[in-house]
């Protein structure tokens, strides 16, 4: 051993001397003692106390420590733990006592162990040889080593491929590195399948479905050398490919759409991320692609634009971060919140990385070279992806016609304004004619209807500014001028109240009139990047009005269209008022919510903290907020569609029961935070407009003011430049129709606004998916023990630091940067667990067996050079999904025969060495396909929104009022079949369908009973056979005999054999008699050719493919 | 550690066609379809998926009955009386309580019932259930149970799988997992419907990651087709032509193929789904028993609920008569509103409670005297509960809000004290403070009186060996006879 330097070994030996407690310099313990506290007395402090009051406690209790004797002696809060020697005045000893007992928190301590622990304290609290627990050096958590000690953490190294002997039989590389193995083991590969079995094979695995028997005979009599490369080109670009490949990338992000627990809320708009993969895996779309529109897809500089049908593709990508399962109204929101970002982790590590690092929640990785830091790293980096649904249009489809409504929209309140200006004069004619109760101005028929209504309502409206007029008009000179210094102060007075009452109760958290505008986050094409300034309006799309009113400074969402969409969230906050109060406006169906941690799907009580406007005018709404003191949260303000749940019991099925166009807005100015029961008073009011400047004299100059003050207005808000006192003042007269609205009133407006509605309709209803939106936060804390309540030192987020270097500075694009760091040409998971599942999916195994695992708990790989070898090709080829199948299917490896030879299964019994084929299950999906396809129901329409599930028990409804789905699923293809946490289709379940938990690359294809019990008895099944037995007896054959033969080459991919003829027929026969049927009627009777049908549907050979 | 078992290798052809031709399978098949009595085929079915395995040591009990009391019982209104909730009627919590689920929290609220002490062991329980009463010696009530969630689905997925999500094994499926079942013609696992399904859906009866033989299977006595695709949708004779069809079309893929173990348990699969057929309806038609027998059990009760419900329990002993290992029990609710979670009496306590345990007193007592009657009991473990308690404190002007920090269940059968309470929570019922007991030490406790230890039953799935009771549980020590 080389010597350490002298400073450091000094040091060593002081920290080992200040180690022994002082106690033992004294007196050294006997033997025995020590022995008894050994083996009596520190497994019980070990087992019952240690979880508290050791260096190890997540948190330190009553400040106790029991792993020393000098923390025994110390003790904690209350005092010394033990007195040496006299157990009664013991702390540990009373509190094990007790009657409630105290300690420990489990239950009152056996009797013996108690005895022991007394015994203990008698003979002076002997302490054993360590004072600190000692850690197996073994268990030491050494990343570097356990990175360099794992096969896996490697780079990709490609090797050419290696020599075999027999150099006829390869056909691909990949050939080489199989019979390379199988000749070193002294086997050879099996010999071809035979073209039916071969063209069944690849079709299921190419497209889930069987081929049909014109397939079928095509390939089997086509000559031509390339016939099976054809084959393969054909079902690779066939739009089955995408329906087939998409349900294994389902599985991998665990795709459901709904959250699971009580209620099990829908993901709004799941199925759009299913369609998003499929046409992506049709259209080959490169893989890291993927992996970058999955980690970052909002956040791409360069979004990948789907031009046929005007999408953001990339904007889809995020959905699956959505698809996490909820509890149901959680007291604690944080949790969880954490359990989500957990998921979320495990998932995206396990799918793309193949690796288990969601096991370091608690503690660094058991195994793998992944620490505790690491973990939070990632933690951090999806810590700011905020739940919400995002517009997948592309831009240009959403702004449709936002330049011209825009210009238009500006000639409109030009030639209004100008419209509004000629009224004043009107106006003001009217109110002067009305001064002194001499009759010919408001109060007579002749005036109109409005401005008598505006008068009648003026008394019970605050601070409307006819309220003067109607006060002051009959006055004169020095009655009319006291009148108005009355007037004066007590608005004054009372405006001077309520501000001080604002002032002192309210905490205004956003003004989004102003400054704070730019801290919220938003999207939707609705919400402008700038807060909004006084004055703003909207055209009215359908009705005689032009306009309802101006609005005052904020945000609104429907400035050119109530068919533009928003979503607009505060920052991030903690919540420590009893109230939280907004200022907001707008109609159907738009929702404000106080989101609580990122717990998206409230539906009341504890969680009622959502507001649907009704209104176009400002009001205030008001959350008691009590029960969330100490929670973070943020304000969402958001567009009917927008939102992540719907309101109440309506549920998003209900949609069909709703208008259903699109329409929705909402417009927010102000959030303030109180712990008073009342809201803000209103201190913007109308007629503090007239209480400016010089003060009139007479009714007939107060007329005059209250036109000027329009006419001030009207020009300002012409001129943009209007203040938010003016604003109010001029919607008055808007709103009352004392400045006219309406189209027969505004002649010359007619055609502008003819033309606005013309381009506004047809602005789109943008397409929504579920989707997230980044909040930028900052790093978060790591949770000690991955206790959520028990937050320790923070961690840089970063991605791995065995594959990763530099943390994610920048907190707008921490996702970003994780999606290259693992889409990154070096990291050498990205391909190796790509094409290792490629590989599973074709042969049944993967390269390395355990597909999601490529820690030191799963499996080694088999041909670890072969797969290097794919990996480099992979990336090679510009990472092409499809160029890696096709290598895969067009080797020798993957066309052999499945029987197996005598000698490789006493060698290699488990077939790693892939010296036949694998005889393997359909999934679930592939046989209820089958059954459709085989019978003629399948209905290959692509695309659009799912089939409700078809379930047998349970209650029939699920959420939003939604019956149970038809038997057959519509015909659909299963991948179109809805996927809901708390009900599955049975038919799916019992053929393993895995549950939506967390990444599922490997299925089980078990046997139970269960499964024969479907095949045999249940209604779909039956039904299948009954459509396929119609549609036989209907058809033509010639004989009993060809008709077997077709549904044989249909079901099977095959012709029967003589003997499977024979069987067949005796069977028909036998069932002819029981249904007492003539033979020359057999070939019509559809019954006959059902049940024949169903029981072609019980052959194994119908779901077990060769 | 026990463990999946690795696939089994291939049989060589010649072993193929021996075995599965003219082997028990065939055999048996064979036999069935000549309508021969299934004892013959006893032999074959040992290998089945759901073969018995041996246990890690000596097993207390074989059987669970597992009671489940969805929506949560009030343990201060049935098994744990807290006379200061009545001295104290109206007045504040005296300590700081937990956030509630409805946050409509009231003042202290004393049971409407009163307490009784029952039998020799003198158990006090409420006049909520006096037949439960006068079964008192047979029962181990522990009053210190704690679940860590407030919420239904999220307390029931806890209850059952260890985890408050989806995806993980039932503890039924992990005691057939661990133990394979003892009648190879149903389930091994079975969860009697009632109608409605605890919150959460299926999957709190599913297999997780297990196997799917697993998973709990449904039966709904009462309904036409008892257990899902059951009933034949035909004659038996054109049934049998199918099977035995399909059976040498198999056999001869089977040949063609080299032989292959999946293949072959998925024609032996038939078999057992056939008997199935014979079994299931067999199990629920309870022609064979006698008068007395119903009417203990309250078959002719005038109350729909109890007779329902005591059909439940009468079909429980007739499933662990016939060796089904885990056999768990929905509640049965005659309000439509409250079918998946009857006992969640937000509002309304006394009506709610009083309905609930009208439906399963009788029963349930009846239950267990017959078990006892007929040498069961001893080798079975009746548990009764539900996924939490409930607050000693009113929601609202009537009800009671969750409350998982202390509640109270009830155990009877084999390996267990008898007449014997184990632990207590505080004055007001809130919380536990003697003897804690978490869901996985009830879990531990459950596997333990079943022969398993479980820290040894584990599972690999994702990366890592999952165990029902995650890193936690403790057997319950201080309850065992």
């Amino acid at each position: 051993m080389r010597s350490l330097p002298v400073n450091v070994s000094l040091y060593l030996l002081l920290v080992a001397l200040t180690a022994i407690p002082p106690v033992l310099w004294a007196q050294q313990p006997i033997a025995a003692d020590v022995e008894f506290f050994e083996n009596s007395v520190r497994p019980i402090l070990a087992e019952k106390c240690y979880q508290c009051h050791s260096a190890g406690a997540p948190s330190l209790f009553g400040g106790l420590r029991l792993d020393s004797r000098e923390g025994v002696l110390k003790g904690g809060d209350s005092g010394p733990a033990v007195v040496p020697g006299n157990p009664n005045e013991s702390r540990l000893i009373q509190r094990i006592h007790g009657n409630p007992v105290l300690m420990p928190p489990t239950g009152r301590l056996p009797e013996a162990e108690a005895a022991d622990l007394v015994k203990w304290v008698e003979i002076g609290a002997p302490w054993g040889h360590a004072s600190q627990p000692q850690e197996n050096p073994a268990n030491v958590f050494n990343l570097e080593e356990r990175k360099r000690s794992h096969w896996a953490w490697q780079p990709v190294r490609a090797a050419a491929p290696p020599a075999v002997r027999n150099k006829d039989w390869p056909r691909q590389p990949v050939d080489h590195f199989i019979l390379a193995q199988l000749e070193k083991k002294g086997l050879q590969p099996a010999p071809p399948a035979d073209r039916h079995a071969l063209i069944r094979r690849l079709s299921f695995d190419l497209r889930g479905l069987p081929p049909s028997p014109e397939e079928v005979s095509a390939f089997v009599e086509d000559s031509s050398p390339d016939a099976y490369e054809k084959l393969v080109g054909r079902f690779l670009g066939s739009s089955e490919y995408g329906e087939r490949w998409a349900r294994h990338w389902m599985d991998l992000v665990r795709y459901s759409e709904s959250h699971g627990s009580e209620g099990d809320p829908s993901v709004p708009e799941a199925w759009r991320y299913r369609d998003y993969l499929i046409r992506a895996l049709n259209n080959d779309v490169p893989y890291t692609q993927l992996v970058r529109e999955h980690i970052a897809g909002d956040l791409l500089s360069q979004p990948r634009i789907n031009k046929e049908e005007g999408i953001n593709e990339s904007m889809i990508g995020p959905a699956h971060f959505r698809m996490v399962e909820h509890a149901y109204q959680p007291v604690d929101a944080w949790e969880d919140r954490v359990k989500c970002i957990d998921n979320q982790i495990d998932v995206v590590t396990k799918a793309f990385q193949g690796l288990t690092v969601s096991c370091a929640r608690c503690h660094d990785h058991k195994f793998d070279a992944i620490s505790q830091k690491d973990y939070y790293a990632l933690f951090g980096t999806f810590y700011g992806a905020r739940p919400t649904q995002r517009a997948i249009d592309t831009p240009q489809v959403l702004n449709t016609g936002r330049a011209k409504l825009t210009e238009l929209k500006s000639q409109i309140r030009q030639n209004l304004a100008e419209a509004w200006l000629r009224e004043t004069q009107t106006l003001n004619t009217l109110l002067r004619a009305d001064t002194g109760g001499t009759g010919a101005g408001t109060g007579t028929p002749e005036a109109p209807r409005s401005l008598r209504n505006a008068i009648e309502q003026c008394f019970c409206e605050d601070g409307s500014p006819l309220r003067a007029w109607v006060d002051l008009r009959d006055k004169r000179g020095e009655e009319f001028r006291a009148g108005w210094e009355k007037l004066m102060r007590s608005w004054r007075e009372e405006i001077g109240k309520r501000e001080a009452f604002n002032q002192s109760s309210f905490k205004t958290l956003w003004d989004l009139a102003g400054a704070s505008f730019d801290k919220w986050v938003g999207h939707g094409t609705g919400f402008s990047p700038k807060p909004s300034k006084p004055g703003e309006f909207s055209v009215l799309y359908e009705g005689n009005s032009v306009l309802e009113g101006i609005y005052p400074g904020g945000a609104y969402t429907h400035l050119l269209s109530t068919k533009h969409n928003g979503v607009i969230q505060s920052p991030r906050f903690t919540i420590d008022t009893d109230y939280v109060s907004l200022r907001l406006l707008g109609r159907d169906l738009s929702f404000a919510q106080l989101i609580i941690e990122n717990y998206a799907v409230p539906a009341g009580g504890i969680y009622s903290m959502r507001y649907s406007p009704s209104d176009d005018e400002m009001g205030w709404a008001r959350w008691k907020t009590t029960y969330w003191k100490g929670f973070t949260a943020y304000i969402e303000f958001a567009t009917r569609d927008d939102v992540t749940r719907f309101a109440f019991a309506i549920g998003d099925r209900g949609i069909v029961d709703r208008r259903d166009d699109g329409r929705s807005y909402i417009g927010a100015s102000r959030v303030v935070a109180h712990d008073g029961e009342l809201k803000p008073r209103e201190t913007m009011l109308p007629i503090l407009a007239l209480l400016e400047g010089a003060a009139p004299n007479s009714p007939e100059e107060l007329g005059d003011l209250i036109g000027r003050r329009l006419t001030e207005a009207i020009t300002a808000w012409r001129d943009e430049n209007l203040t938010e006192r003016q604003a109010v003042f001029l919607d008055y007269f808007i709103r009352h129709d004392l400045l006219p609205r309406s189209l027969e009133q505004l002649e010359t407006l007619g055609p502008l606004v003819a033309e606005y509605r013309a381009v506004e309709k047809n602005v789109p209803v943008a397409h929504r998916a579920p989707g997230v939106i980044e909040e930028a936060s900052p790093d978060q804390p790591l949770l000690i023990r991955g206790n959520h309540k028990n937050p320790g030192e923070t961690a840089p987020r970063g991605f791995l630091s065995a594959l990763a270097g530099d943390p994610y500075s920048d907190p707008r694009t921490v996702r970003l940067r994780l999606a290259e760091d693992i889409a990154d040409a070096d990291n050498p998971l990205t391909a190796r667990v790509m094409v290792n599942r490629l590989w599973h999916y074709l042969f049944g195994f993967g390269i390395v067996r355990s597909v999601d695992n490529f820690g030191k708990l799963g499996e080694e790989p088999s041909h670890p050079e072969l797969l290097d070898f794919l990996a480099e090709r992979f990336r090679a080829n510009g990472w092409s999904i499809k160029q890696i199948i096709r290598l895969l299917v067009t080797s020798q490896t993957y066309q052999m025969g499945s029987e197996a030879d005598a000698e490789a299964m006493k060698v290699d019994p488990s077939n790693r060495l892939l010296q036949h084929a694998n005889v393997r299950r359909l999934d679930a999906e592939a046989i209820r396909d089958s059954l459709l396809a085989v019978s003629g129901r399948l209905d290959g329409k692509m695309y659009g929104p799912s089939v409700r599930i078809y379930h047998a028990f349970g209650r029939g409804e699920i959420e939003g009022g939604g019956r149970k789905g038809p038997l057959d699923g519509d015909g659909r293809r299963s991948i179109y079949q809805e996927i809901r946490r708390d009900k599955q289709n049975p038919f799916f379940e019992v053929f393993d369908m895995p549950k939506p938990m967390t990444t599922r690359g490997a299925r089980d294809a078990t046997n139970v009973p269960a499964q024969s019990l479907a095949l045999l008895n249940s209604p779909f099944v039956i039904g299948q056979a009954e459509e396929w037995g119609k549609r036989l007896a209907a058809g033509e054959a010639h004989s009993v005999n060809t008709r077997i033969e077709y549904m044989f080459l249909k079901a099977l991919g095959r012709g029967p054999s003589a003997s499977e003829r024979d069987r067949a027929a005796t069977y028909l026969a036998s069932l002819a008699q029981e249904r007492q049927l003539a033979e020359s009627r057999i070939l019509a009777d559809a019954q006959i050719w059902q049940d024949f049908a169903h029981a072609i549907f019980n052959l194994k050979e119908f779901i077990y493919v060769p | 550690m026990r463990n999946h078992v690795a696939p089994r290798p291939y049989l060589s052809r010649r072993e193929m066609l021996l075995r599965s031709s003219t082997g028990f399978g065939m055999l048996a098949l064979r036999a069935l379809m000549a309508g021969e009595a299934y004892a013959a085929t006893n032999a074959s079915q040992a290998a089945g998926p759901l073969a018995p395995k041996a246990p890690d040591f000596d097993p207390k009990v074989k059987n669970v009955i597992f009671c489940y009391l969805s929506g949560g019982l009030s343990q201060v209104d049935s098994f744990d009386p807290k006379p200061r909730l009545a001295k104290e009627a109206g007045h504040p919590m005296p300590f700081k309580t937990e956030r509630t689920m409805f946050n409509e929290d009231g003042n202290i609220f004393p049971s409407p019932w009163e307490f009784k002490n029952y039998g020799e062991s003198g158990i006090p329980i409420s006049s909520l259930f006096p037949h439960i009463g006068s079964i008192a010696d047979e029962l181990t009530v522990i009053r210190s149970m704690t679940a860590k969630f407030m919420e239904h689905a999220q307390g029931n997925f806890y209850f059952h799988c260890g985890m408050p999500f989806t995806g993980f094994p039932s503890v039924g499926s992990w005691v057939t997992y661990g133990l394979g079942s003892e009648n190879q013609n149903l389930p091994g696992f079975v969860v009697l419907g009632g109608g409605g399904i605890p919150l959460g859906g299926v999957n709190i009866f599913g297999n997780g990651f297990l196997p799917a033989i697993h998973q709990g299977s449904l039966i709904y006595p009462g309904q036409e087709e008892p257990l899902h695709n059951v009933r034949p949708r035909e004659s038996d004779s054109l049934q049998r032509k199918r099977i035995s069809f399909a059976d040498d079309i198999d056999h001869e893929f089977l040949a063609r193929v080299g032989g292959h173990p999946q293949i072959e348990a998925a024609i032996k699969n038939y078999e057992i789904a056939y008997r199935m057929q014979t079994a299931v309806p067999e199990l629920v038609d309870l022609r064979g028993e006698t008068e007395a027998t119903k009417k203990l059990y309250g078959l002719d009760s005038p109350d729909s609920g109890t007779a329902a419900y005591g059909r439940q329990c009468l079909i429980a002993r007739r499933l662990v008569e016939r060796g089904v290992r885990f056999v768990e029990l929905t509640m049965v609710s005659s309000d439509a509103d409250q079918l998946n979670n009857p006992w969640d009496q937000h509002t309304k306590l006394k009506e709610g409670h009083a309905a609930n345990a009208l439906t399963v007193d009788q029963p349930v007592a009846a239950l267990v005297k017959d078990l006892k009657a007929r040498g069961l009991l001893e080798q079975t473990l009746v548990v009764f509960s539900g996924e939490f308690g409930r607050t000693p404190f009113v929601q609202g002007t009537d009800g009671r809000d969750h409350n998982p920090f202390g509640f109270s269940l009830w155990l009877a059968g084999g390996g267990l004290k008898k007449g014997h309470i184990h632990g207590a929570t505080d004055e007001y019922g809130y919380n536990a403070i003697e003897d804690k007991q978490t869901v996985h030490d009830l879990h531990a406790t459950i596997l333990h009186l079943l022969g398993l230890d479980h820290q040894n039953l584990t599972y690999h799935f994702g990366g890592r060996d999952f165990r029902l009771t995650d890193v936690h549980g403790h057997v319950i020590q201080d309850i065992l006879a």
